[in-house]
């Protein structure tokens, strides 16, 4: 009867959210739909006046320091998730799994790198290397990377383990697994949605991060948000129009993908 | 049996996170207590309270009023948008779909987000050039490059950190407690601030501290569009690490920066006299958020 | 309509493209204790929401006291609810619940507590205002709710499945509560249910709705004993059906039908019949009596058949037998039990048993083409 009700129709909202989540749409996609449109424009100004390709031209055969760019910051998030990835997956499992001393310390004190201010952590990182003598470049972008991405996969692995059942290890110990077994068999599994999240969400946060990578980058070590970053600098482009329709479009068919993909793969 | 490994499984995350987050994080506190190397830039290992008294001079004082002034003005217009937004999508028949729309633009490339409104409002913007067009104005209106560009940009980017725990929060909210409200005799409006509001007390906490934090350790956002008057203390963070050298300077700003924002945070969950609802509600949507950002 | 307190008229609503109420009629008087009975998808809620302001009806009209309601907003109708969930507002207290409407009218404090006390005392919380929600049991639970439909003073209380929630011995100890409040407070309700029990144990008046439609209007009386659709009697309590032919109109108020596998049977007449009419038969389990052997001397008011328990169900109290009559056709009968081991000889099961009934019990539910 509730159900019926709720899909029926009923009119649970006034007019006043509807406005007001009318007016955030369009002002979150106002601007990018400026862009996409623009990016067809045949003018470098930013007023109409013909439509032409020139500028995606311009973007995938006159930009080689975009694409090395792009490069360096495909590399950098594939390496810094992966071993983000396999440190947060461990820890999740051991700081779920077992108890011991420091456990909740350890818990709680992961997650604050997620909560100070991104510029502190950059800072940090910059004096700390350059104390330690070790040159800017792609592996201390790597490092950077790979330290803010580990709490969120903590958190995202930890989130799936809770869903866990317990009795299905205790289940495994009874049937006579050994503990790697129960490991690789039973947790490893189950925790692998959570696993694949972590990834993901390591792999998006490592692509888009420039205040840290602004820190902690050197000569040569060019990503492609510092990329972007040096053209904004000298104002608008038409070839940053283009850009940012390649960019939007890769998000939301990744978005899409990768919302398909995780449902395929494991569903409920 | 379940105590053997555990300490090693967590073991690469200890060291991992102790060398790159809590050492690092500490020499900044250490170094904020040393001498500034006067020609080159670094530190000579001496201590000294400069660092801190040099704080207390009134560019600093402006700027980081300044700071306050961008992070709550921005805060609060997230928050009074993001509580009608997200009630409507968790009411939805659509509400799935609807929050698929509210993560694109959160995905989409930071930088690319302020460049959109560059393109916008800059000088040779399309605002600028419509306004032209129709002979309103002889030359552009200098949109950009103030403080109100840098707080239009800061609600902009992180509009959704405040609807996405506010959306989670709400859509557990049983909703027949408004019916009740209004059979009980309370207006649309009382009903919403005595039944809708307490009760989603903690998601609006975590929607705070989520937009909160990051608008008040603001660095791109001034630098890229702002101007002198709206430099934020992450901008001169910046510029005394990177261009004054004076790093015992650039960390005792960042030990202000960092204490400031946590004073800030816990006060308002005192405030609002839910700290550890608050919490658990932030853990709740932002592991919520980021599973929600990962499914997608 | 003189004496009604609440009137419907003909109303309508329809989500998309389903139709929830067809156009439903009902006059409520004042101080009636009055069900709304049916399964689930029924309308029944539909119903109660209109009532209470929560849904607009597509059309019709709903008026209390001669006026109309449907364009009054839910938190201006002199109605009160109590949810299914009780919907208690689980950030304040049982007292503040309780005074929630008063705050709203900005009543002095001193008038409030004295109210929410005489309120929560007709409940029998008086010690419990301290209390969040989420301390308080079920049954708890729904006294406060109770107590906060009732503190507004509203001319009806409309209850929502009031009782769903709670479990099978609690349910009968708060319906008999109800039915108390109701007699002290003398204010209309109007009850919303699935379970025939608790609609015909307290109500004075039960519409039965099906299909967004009522079915049949009476006292639990009427409605048990005679009811006027094979819907109606199916839905509440157990029942037996058959479908023969009319033979013979004995008199005004007999009639007689044979059935396949059965013969003749004499029925109760209350509807215009013929001969070689097909009708379908209703008759009670309880009603029916069982036993191994014929009793002497049975008027020829009674009914009497032959055939073979094919199943015993014993419950304690009762017995359920079902007695095949042949390949197609079984009775249900109940007997209760008043002295098990005093009762006449015991029946097992593949007995061969007689059972009769008074032609009074059973009468036609459904008049269908020859």
């Amino acid at each position: 009867m509730k159900l019926d009700l709720k899909n029926t129709g009923n009119k649970p909202t006034g007019k006043f959210s509807l406005g007001m989540f009318t007016l955030v749409i369009c002002f979150l996609y106002m601007p990018l739909m400026i862009l996409i449109v623009y990016s067809f424009n045949e003018s470098r100004m930013m007023s109409w006046s013909g439509f032409s390709l020139r500028w995606y031209n311009s973007l995938f055969f006159e930009s080689k320091n975009l694409w090395r760019s792009f490069g360096n910051s495909a590399l950098i998030a594939v390496t810094s998730a992966t071993i983000s990835t396999i440190i947060g997956t461990l820890g999740a499992i051991g700081l779920y799994w077992y108890k011991f001393r420091f456990n909740k310390t350890i818990k709680v004190a992961a997650f604050v790198p997620m909560l100070i201010p991104e510029i502190i952590m950059g800072v940090s990182l910059l004096i700390f290397f350059a104390g330690i003598k070790l040159r800017l470049s792609l592996f201390t972008i790597f490092l950077a990377h790979t330290t803010f991405n580990i709490p969120f996969v903590l958190m995202v692995v930890m989130a799936r383990l809770e869903e866990f059942d317990f009795s299905i290890v205790e289940a495994a110990y009874d049937l006579g697994a050994a503990e790697l077994q129960t490991l690789t068999k039973v947790i490893l599994p189950f925790a692998m949605p959570g696993i694949i999240s972590g990834f993901l969400i390591a792999v998006t946060l490592s692509l888009e991060d420039f205040v840290i990578t602004f820190f902690v980058s050197g000569p040569g070590s060019s990503t492609l948000p510092l990329h972007i970053f040096s053209m904004i600098r000298f104002g608008v482009s038409p070839v940053i129009n283009a850009l940012s329709v390649v960019m939007i479009a890769g998000t939301v068919v990744l978005a899409v993908l990768s919302r398909n993909v995780i449902k395929y793969m494991f569903q409920k | 049996m379940r105590k053997k490994y555990g300490p090693l499984y967590v073991t690469p995350l200890t060291v991992w996170l102790a060398a790159f987050f809590v050492i690092p994080i500490s020499i900044i506190v250490y170094y904020s207590f040393l001498t500034k190397r006067p020609a080159t830039g670094g530190v000579i290992h001496q201590f000294s309270l400069e660092a801190y008294t040099a704080l207390i001079n009134p560019l600093i004082f402006r700027i980081a009023l300044n700071t306050f002034w961008v992070a709550c003005v921005s805060t609060v217009i997230m928050i009074a948008l993001a509580i009608p937004t997200a009630y409507y999508m968790a009411r939805s028949k659509y509400k799935n779909f609807f929050l698929l729309l509210v993560i694109i633009p959160f995905l989409t490339n930071f930088l690319i987000r302020i460049y959109a409104w560059m393109a916008i409002l800059g000088n040779n913007g399309i605002l600028n050039n419509a306004l032209a067009s129709i002979g309103l104005i002889d030359s552009h209106i200098q949109f950009l490059y103030n403080v109100n560009a840098v707080i239009l940009l800061t609600v902009y980017t992180y509009l959704p950190f405040a609807i996405l725990p506010l959306y989670s929060t709400i859509e557990k909210f049983d909703f027949s407690l408004l019916e009740a409200a209004r059979d009980l005799g309370a207006t649309k409006l009382t009903a919403m601030l005595r039944i809708l509001f307490p009760n989603i007390r903690a998601g609006i906490t975590t929607a705070v501290l989520f937009t909160f934090i990051p608008a008040f350790g603001n660095y791109a956002i001034p630098q890229i569009i702002g101007d002198a008057g709206s430099y934020m203390l992450g901008n001169v963070i910046a510029r005394e690490l990177t261009v004054t050298r004076n790093w015992p300077l650039a960390s005792s700003l960042s030990v202000v920066l960092t204490t400031l924002t946590t004073l800030g945070v816990l006060l308002f969950m005192r405030f609002n006299r839910s700290a550890t609802e608050g919490a658990a509600a932030m853990a709740a949507a932002a592991k919520r958020r980021q599973g929600m950002r990962a499914a997608i | 309509m003189k004496g009604s307190l609440v009137t419907i008229k003909n109303v309508e609503k329809s989500f998309g493209g389903f139709r929830a109420l067809k156009g439903v009629s009902l006059e409520i008087k004042k101080g009636e204790f009055y069900s709304l009975l049916g399964p689930s998808g029924c309308g029944k809620t539909t119903l109660l929401r209109i009532i209470a302001g929560f849904e607009e009806p597509s059309a019709g009209a709903v008026l209390l006291d001669g006026r109309d309601m449907v364009p009054i907003p839910a938190n201006r109708r002199p109605v009160n609810t109590i949810f299914q969930t009780y919907a208690l507002f689980p950030h304040l207290t049982v007292f503040e619940n309780v005074a929630f409407p008063l705050r709203l009218k900005k009543l002095p404090n001193a008038t409030v507590k004295d109210k929410v006390q005489q309120f929560l005392e007709l409940v029998k919380l008086p010690n419990e205002g301290k209390k969040l929600p989420a301390q308080l049991s079920g049954g708890q639970k729904q006294r406060v709710a109770i107590a906060r439909a009732l503190i507004n003073e509203p001319s009806v209380l409309l209850l929502d499945e009031p009782l769903s929630a709670l479990d099978a011995k609690l349910r009968q100890h708060m319906l008999i509560e109800l039915d108390t409040i109701h007699d002290k407070i003398g204010i209309t309700f109007i009850y919303v249910t699935h379970d025939q029990q608790e609609a015909l144990s307290v109500s004075d008046r039960v519409a039965v709705m099906n299909e967004g439609e009522i079915v049949q209007i009476g006292t639990p009386f009427e409605i048990y004993e005679s009811p006027t659709s094979p819907f109606v009697a199916h839905f509440i309590g157990e029942t037996n059906y058959i479908i023969g032919a009319v033979t013979r109109l004995i008199d005004e108020v007999r009639v007689e039908i044979e059935f396949p596998e059965i013969g003749a049977v004499v029925a109760y007449r209350d509807k215009p019949l013929s001969v070689g009419d097909s009708v379908k038969m209703t008759i009670r389990p309880e009603k029916i009596r069982i036993s191994t052997e014929l009793p002497e001397g049975l008027s020829e008011k009674f009914n009497v058949l032959s055939g073979n328990v094919d199943e015993v169900i014993y419950s304690g109290f009762q017995s359920k037998f079902f007695v095949r009559m042949g390949e197609r056709t079984m009775f249900r009968v109940f007997k209760q039990h008043v002295r098990y081991f005093m009762d006449e000889k015991a029946i097992n099961w593949k007995d061969q048993v007689y059972i009769w009934w008074h032609y009074n019990d059973s009468f036609i539910v459904e008049v269908g083409e020859t």
